[in-house]
């Protein structure tokens, strides 16, 4: 027994060293396959000693936790252990595990149990909000719309697992849906639609995944045109049968992230053009892309020859995906953009597109941000202009499209020395080029004013002060003021008083 | 870094067992004190110097006290510990003494001082105290001075209990530095502490963590009282499995590496008064406070007016070491109190009645103290109880108890019952007495599960503390 006893101990020490060494070996010796990372994430990089060696010690501990060798392995061991032992979810707080297979984001469960309904000053928010969006957009011809999808808990609350307990049956998505009674605001309650057909034997939402099937975005989008076409009647729908219904297996993004998805495929509800599609890929403006969205998926332009007119501009979530499709056939120009879940009415990209439509294609979880981040223009404020900038020196001003500076050199007024004038609150204006950049005072080097930005922030705007006999100077963000250089007749943001060198007159080009 | 961290596990570990089980003896004592600086380092790199400063100057003062007699020695021994309050009053107690002049300032209309506030060294309240029992030991001569700076600075720093404890008296293991048994039994002995340590932590305290957070972070109106009920025996659970977690880990590296440290806990929650649970709940520091603080201001010799003013001045002191916040008074009066109440006659009442509700009595006192330890004031504390007294209004209350009970949930507070009420315990005990006998046969059997218990539980808890660094994005690439 003392014999075996030893052995025993020997085996014990051996085993529990081996999974203390077991991902360092592994990491050099690779003899253990491994997994994909199914987070939906670039990992953190290795750090470079940089800074102090506090901070370098932080960057290496979190970047190890990060990439240690094995550790997708084992992640996907404990998940589905979890998933198949207790039924429950190993990102509680992302993903709900609900009844027959069917998973949820968690985050929408409060809307749903009716927890977080919006204040009467938030929905009065929403309402003031709505009206200025639409009245600035319409004094530019542009009519506006928010477009309300439903979280997939309110759509088929019949798989949600007991723990969710409704409180009340008045989602968000009603207090904003009732807003529709004013007759300024356009809301497109896509609800309707969806659950008008949610029993007609084809699912409209994944089981696996958070998003509608390509049948739910269908009845979308259907719901979406019906609603134009009072507008604008050109626009009608495609008809479903125009489509070819069929289930395709594929992976759901809650199921993958459960490591479950072999466990649980997706059987997808998709749809295939029985007619020639003739939307196709435009040409991008190339809009900064923000952080967290990828540069594909920021900015897509579609774009159709086949005798349509109408411009369309959409401020999308991931809801607008299996849309685009339909959009693009009947729009001659669509635009699309990802803002983060802002959101936003993004003027810089409408005063570049001037679409005759703008869509605003909002998930209900997330339409707070709409009142979260406001509108900062007046719905009544001017119109922009097109105008010529006349420096001291009495040449016109160009945006110099190679080096992307602003050169007093030109004696009449073209298209390179044409700029938008954008008037905002407190008499802050923005220029913008001919070629879609705005002046920006987020100056480097000498201090020379750029034509490169393609967002309206703080950096491209100017304070417009008024000096008589239609003179005016800039003071820019940095608190200096616009000058012309004699010498290169380039402008820059470096004056500290108006003189000469800082009076510009401008002139509006019809 | 934390025992439970990935880079603690699969490098600092491995590294150090390596380099005890390659070097001499002689080097085993600088191998693990470099380990063990390393260790305090890498958590907490600007700190480093404060913490070599209390090793150096509390091992001047040790032969200080040691060198000098009489008067000269107590006024070593006074200087030495005032050193060390300082460090400790200065670091962990001045931003909660600014706070609290100021808030008496701007109720008196004047202009609140400004100031900078002070980052907390991490295991500033262990160390001191390591510290403080060497030098009254060293004092009350019941332990010889260590005169070789590298063993005191190791007792000091040592990392198995640097940084959550146990408050390891120097007497308990000062013989151990130059004499220890590195064997594999008491190694495989030691694995074993370590795993299961680990699992409390990582598996059960964790779990409970996130649903005590849950609970405790929401709006207090929206909670049912079962929920806060939920939410405390969560907590309750929590601090239990994560402090006693920690404990079992550190006693478990101590044997790996040759050293035999004090139990901390001892199934406190079957405690069948508070003056019991004091003995069973974090006994190293009870002790300490016991043998350093209370014994020193006569214990319960005088007068009974001055038992209870040593008793309240202990468990202040109890409370206020948790913490620079009036929450942890609070909870050391609270407890302060109870003692008190037990002392002047409670106690022979208790004695009287059924075992489980002297149980349920000592629990239910534990778990309300608990809401003033964890609320995040004293209004959040006064609230919650209010909210578990059932009176609280039930209008707008959207988290109800139910949502909270999945499969998992209600598995690890099962468990969590059965080792805390030592039912565990028991069943082992009678599984050891069937098969403790001279039968080859049933000792095989019976280490043979342990040792797969054991290397499984290792194994699963590996999975969870991978699990914990788990942090899908929903959205992006969609």
């Amino acid at each position: 027994m003392k014999v075996y006893l030893k052995i025993l101990n020997i085996v014990m020490l051996v085993s529990f060293l081996g999974i203390l060494v077991l991902p360092t070996a592994n990491e050099n010796l690779h003899f253990i396959k491994e997994n994909e990372n199914s987070e939906n994430r670039t990992k953190l990089k290795k750090p470079a000693f940089k800074d102090t060696l506090e901070k370098f010690i932080k960057e290496y501990d979190d970047y190890y936790t990060d990439n240690f060798s094995l550790r997708d392995n084992f992640i996907k061991i404990l998940n589905k252990l979890q998933f198949l032992l207790f039924n429950v979810s190993s990102v509680p707080d992302i993903v709900t595990v609900g009844k027959d297979g069917w998973f949820y984001e968690a985050s929408c469960a409060l809307n749903y149990k009716g927890a977080n309904h919006f204040t009467k000053e938030e929905v009065e928010k929403f309402r003031n909000e709505l009206i200025k969006r639409t009245k600035w957009a319409a004094k530019r011809g542009i009519k506006y719309y928010l477009v309300l999808v439903p979280n997939k808990m309110e759509m088929y609350p019949e798989h949600l697992p007991r723990q969710i307990i409704q409180t009340s049956d008045v989602f968000r998505y009603d207090q904003i849906a009732s807003l529709n009674n004013d007759s300024t605001i356009n809301i497109i309650d896509v609800r309707k639609n969806l659950l008008k057909h949610k029993n007609d034997g084809r699912e409209l939402y994944q089981h696996t995944d958070d998003h509608w099937n390509e049948l739910g975005a269908y009845y979308g989008y259907q719901e979406i045109m019906n609603r134009l076409s009072k507008d604008f009647p050109e626009l009608k729908p495609i008809p479903l049968d125009m489509l070819d219904v069929g289930i395709v297996q594929r992976y759901g993004n809650m199921a993958t992230m459960l490591n479950v998805e072999k466990e649980y495929p997706e059987q997808y509800v998709k749809l295939t053009e029985k007619y020639k599609m003739f939307g196709h890929d435009g040409i991008k403006k190339g809009y900064k892309t923000l952080p967290q969205i990828g540069e594909p998926e920021y900015e897509i332009v579609k774009e159709n020859d086949n005798g349509k007119k109408l411009k369309c501009l959409i401020i999308r979530d991931s809801f607008t995906m299996l849309m685009i499709r339909f959009f693009q056939e009947q729009f001659a120009k669509l635009v699309i953009i990802h803002d983060q879940w802002m959101y936003r009415m993004r003027e810089d990209v409408i005063i570049k597109e001037k679409p005759d439509i703008i869509l605003n294609i909002v998930l209900e979880t997330r339409a707070k941000s709409i009142i979260d981040i406001p509108f900062t223009l007046d719905a009544d404020q001017p119109l922009e202009e097109n105008v010529g900038i006349k420096a001291a020196n009495g040449k016109y001003c160009c945006a110099e499209p190679n080096r992307h500076m602003v050169i007093a050199d030109k004696e009449k007024i073209n298209s390179w020395e044409t700029f938008t004038l954008v008037r905002y609150k407190n008499n802050e204006c923005a220029f913008l080029s001919c070629h879609n950049f705005f002046f920006s005072s987020n100056i480097s080097g000498n201090g020379e004013i750029t034509a490169f930005s393609e967002i309206a922030s703080d950096w491209e705007r100017f304070k417009l002060i008024e000096l008589g006999n239609r003179f005016v100077a800039f003071k820019a963000s940095n608190g200096k003021y616009l000058s012309l250089d004699e010498k290169t007749k380039t402008l820059f943001a470096t004056a500290d008083k108006i003189g000469a060198n800082e009076k510009f007159k401008i002139t509006v080009v019809k | 870094m934390l025992f439970s961290s990935p880079i603690f596990i699969f490098l600092f570990l491995p590294i150090v067992i390596f380099l005890i089980g390659v070097g001499r003896k002689s080097w085993h004592n600088v191998i693990l004190l470099f380990a063990s600086i390393f260790f305090y380092a890498w958590g907490a790199l600007s700190q480093t110097p404060i913490f070599l400063f209390s090793i150096v100057s509390n091992y001047c003062f040790g032969l200080l006290i040691n060198n000098a007699d009489g008067k000269k020695a107590k006024l070593y021994l006074s200087i030495g510990v005032t050193v060390n309050l300082l460090l400790l009053g200065y670091f962990k107690y001045f931003n909660f003494l600014m706070e609290n002049i100021n808030t008496l300032f701007s109720a008196t209309g004047a202009k609140p001082i400004e100031y900078s506030k002070v980052a907390l060294p991490i295991g500033i309240s262990f160390f001191t105290f390591h510290a403080m029992s060497y030098l009254i030991d060293v004092y009350r001569k019941k332990v010889t001075v260590q005169k070789n700076l590298l063993d005191l600075a190791l007792y000091i720093s040592f990392f198995p209990q640097l940084i959550a404890g146990p408050i390891v008296r120097y007497i308990d293991v000062a013989t151990q530095f130059q004499k220890r048994t590195l064997s594999l039994e008491k190694a495989t002995v030691g694995i074993q502490r370590f795993i299961f340590g680990f699992a409390k932590k990582v598996i059960v305290a964790n779990a409970m963590a996130y649903l005590a957070d849950k609970i405790f972070d929401a709006p207090i109106g929206e909670i049912s009282a079962g929920t806060a009920w939920l939410g405390i025996i969560a907590y309750t659970f929590q601090i239990y499995f994560d402090f006693s977690g920690y404990s079992d880990m550190a006693i478990g590296l101590a044997k790996i590496f040759g050293f035999d440290f004090p139990e901390n806990f001892n199934y406190p929650y079957i405690a069948q008064s508070i003056k019991e649970f004091w003995r069973r709940w974090h006994i190293s520091l009870s002790t300490w406070f016991r043998d350093f603080l209370y014994i020193p201001l006569g214990g319960s010799k005088g007068s009974n007016a001055k038992t209870i003013r040593n008793l309240l001045i202990v468990f202040f002191c109890t409370g206020f070491w948790h913490g620079a916040s009036w929450n942890f008074i609070v909870w050391g009066m609270f407890h302060g109190t109870f003692l008190l109440i037990e002392r002047i006659g409670f106690d022979r009442v208790l004695s009287k009645v059924w075992k489980p509700i002297r149980i349920g009595y000592t629990l239910l006192i534990v778990m309300i103290g608990w809401v003033f330890f964890r609320a995040n004031d004293l209004t959040a504390a006064i609230d919650y109880l209010g909210k578990m007294s059932f009176t609280a209004s039930k209008e707008n209350v959207q988290m109800f108890l139910i949502e909270y009970l999945d499969t998992k949930t209600i598995f690890l507070l099962s468990i969590a019952t059965l080792y805390s009420f030592g039912i565990f315990r028991w069943v082992i005990e009678i599984i050891k007495k069937i098969f403790n006998t001279n039968k080859n046969a049933y000792q095989f059997i019976f280490y043979s599960t342990k040792f797969i218990i054991s290397i499984s539980l290792f194994f699963i808890t590996v999975l969870y503390m991978a699990g914990s660094t788990y942090n899908p994005f929903i959205y992006f690439r969609f």
